[in-house]
């Protein structure tokens, strides 16, 4: 699940018996992997609808497998197993046919999802006749190819109407999804935005755990709190940091509570790349990404009287190019009014400076959530609350404060 | 042509793939009662292959349709023999009508003082489940 990209590994590590059985384990190319067991699996002599429909579904498996690191997020060394009452057959050594061995060549980096989720749709199969399942029939499939559907037809028939085909997807090298080092109090970035969102997802059905809103990607007090909760439950040291352990406890009940190595997954939507860099922007440019740019902007304005406040509409006009200039010239990028890589960073992570700040308030910020909020923030944070109740003690009161000045509030916090 | 197949073999070793010349390769069907039929004979050549061999099979509508008596598919058992290295077996090679198998067969070195028919690795292949 946390890599928000699946990709396709360049080598997979198959485990040739049950999980907790011991035995060998075998690490192959990943196209190797999928026509040994495509080999494996059907017969060679079908019409090339079925084996490439089959193909897919044996390649999506797969990339599941390794996309929610379902055995990894365990603790076992290895991606897949080759036994079918898991995964599905492998067999060391094996021939390869040839007209099979050419479609994987064609299509391994090719799999299928549901349309609007991220991860590779747990296409399990069985064989039709001994043995049913609610996923593709292996015999059926060669039925359906000699009436003459084709293979995203065939897919479609036992899958759903639902399902897209992603081509070419990156290939890499297997990463971990840890981020490498702890994360703690301080910690900012896209790794915090992932922990939050598990956190969230996890304490649907563990509610002790509180929520995390809004999910930005600063780890605060009360993703602390969340955390440490989590650790207490799962029996992990309560100390606040995720570390690896903790990491991938939650991970496996992130992957199990939401079923995405499941077919009837509850999906994987896209989620916290609204504050990735999205691109360069420049006057002309519409859509959600503008949005994003504004609100920080427009945030951050709200603190700092040498910027320009903004409208939050999605429009990147004159008036944003001019917030965007000032913003330049106060941090010491060049003041061209583009938004690059190096300002769009700069800006983010003081956003998300001014926003962790700002939670630690008491009082409520008011801004309406639909103005403020990008519409795909509020569905990835907990629902309609967005940025609602952001806290606004910090901001200039609106009035001067003086000498004997009685209001808690404001004389508490000068 | 009709129902016969082909098979490829390829010896190599380590993972980089690195060619083995001049190994023996042993093509042969199981027969009845324990008896084998030798199908072929050859040494690999320096890209560690050998000629193609042709195998007969049984016809292609025994594979595509499900609820068939017959077998779906001719069987074959492979042997690479080279000395320096772990002899390796592989039986239960399937063959199908009009399709080309590929056999990659890669050898293990051994250390010095080991023999090449001592020291055999035996894979059994099994079936699809279908």
């Amino acid at each position: 699940m946390p890599v928000v990209i699946p990709y396709v590994p360049s080598t997979i590590t198959v485990h040739m018996g049950a999980p907790s059985q011991w035995a060998e384990n075998v690490t192959v190319s990943f196209p190797d992997y999928v026509k040994n067991v495509a080999s494996s699996e059907i017969y060679p002599t079908w019409e090339p609808a079925a084996i490439r429909a089959n193909v897919l579904a044996i390649i999506s498996f797969a990339l599941n497998r390794v996309y929610t690191e379902f055995y990894p997020s365990q603790g076992y060394d290895f991606h897949i197993t080759a036994t079918t009452a898991y995964d599905q057959k492998f067999i060391r050594g094996r021939s390869f046919f040839e007209n099979i061995s050419q479609v994987v060549d064609e299509i391994f980096n090719d799999y299928i999802r549901r349309q609007g989720f991220v991860e590779p749709l747990s296409a399990k199969f069985c064989n039709g006749t001994t043995s049913t399942c609610d996923g593709l029939s292996q015999w059926g499939s060669q039925g359906l190819a000699e009436e003459g559907y084709n293979s995203m037809e065939i897919l479609r028939y036992y899958y759903g109407d639902d399902i897209e085909l992603v081509v070419d997807a990156p290939i890499q090298n297997v990463v971990e999804s840890y981020p490498g080092t702890p994360l703690r109090l301080g910690s900012v970035g896209q790794e915090v935005v992932v922990l939050q969102v598990m956190i969230n997802r996890i304490s649907q059905n563990y509610p002790a755990i509180p929520k995390i809103s809004p999910v930005v990607g600063a780890f605060d007090e009360d993703t602390e709190a969340s955390v440490k909760e989590f650790q207490r439950i799962f029996n992990l040291v309560p100390d606040g940091v995720v570390g690896k352990a903790t990491w991938y406890k939650m991970v496996y009940l992130y992957v199990g509570v939401s079923q995405l190595s499941e077919l009837i997954s509850q999906g994987q939507t896209f989620f916290g790349v609204e504050f990735q860099f999205p691109g360069t922007l420049r006057e002309g440019d519409t859509g959600s990404e503008v949005r994003v740019l504004q609100y920080m902007l427009a945030l951050l304005a709200e603190f700092d009287n040498a910027m320009q406040p903004l409208q939050v509409d999605g429009v990147f006009g004159p008036a944003t190019t001019q917030a965007v200039r000032r913003y330049q010239g106060q941090v010491g990028l060049a003041a061209d009014g583009v938004v690059g890589v190096d300002t769009w960073n700069s800006l983010y992570r003081h956003f998300v400076m001014a926003d962790q700040y700002l939670r630690r308030d008491m009082a409520q910020f008011p801004r309406s959530a639909t103005q403020a909020v990008p519409a795909a923030m509020m569905e990835v944070g907990s629902g309609a609350v967005g940025y609602e109740n952001t806290a606004r003690l910090g901001q200039y009161p609106g009035y001067k404060l003086r000498l004997g000045q009685t209001d808690q509030r404001e004389a508490v916090q000068v | 042509m009709a129902n016969e197949g082909r098979l490829k073999v390829r010896v190599y070793t380590s993972q980089a793939e690195l060619p083995v010349e001049g190994a023996t390769v042993v093509v042969t069907q199981s027969g009845k009662a324990g008896k084998y039929t030798l199908l072929s004979v050859q040494i690999s050549d320096s890209s560690g292959l050998v000629r193609p061999i042709e195998i007969s099979t049984p016809a292609s509508n025994e594979s595509t349709s499900p609820n068939q008596n017959g077998a779906a598919f001719a069987l074959c058992n492979v042997w690479a023999e080279h000395p320096g290295y772990a002899m390796l077996q592989v039986e239960g090679v399937q063959i199908f009508p009009g399709v080309e198998t590929l056999q990659d067969m890669e050898l293990i070195p051994l250390a010095e003082g080991q023999s090449s028919l001592q020291q055999r690795d035996i894979r059994q292949m099994t079936a699809q489940a279908l």
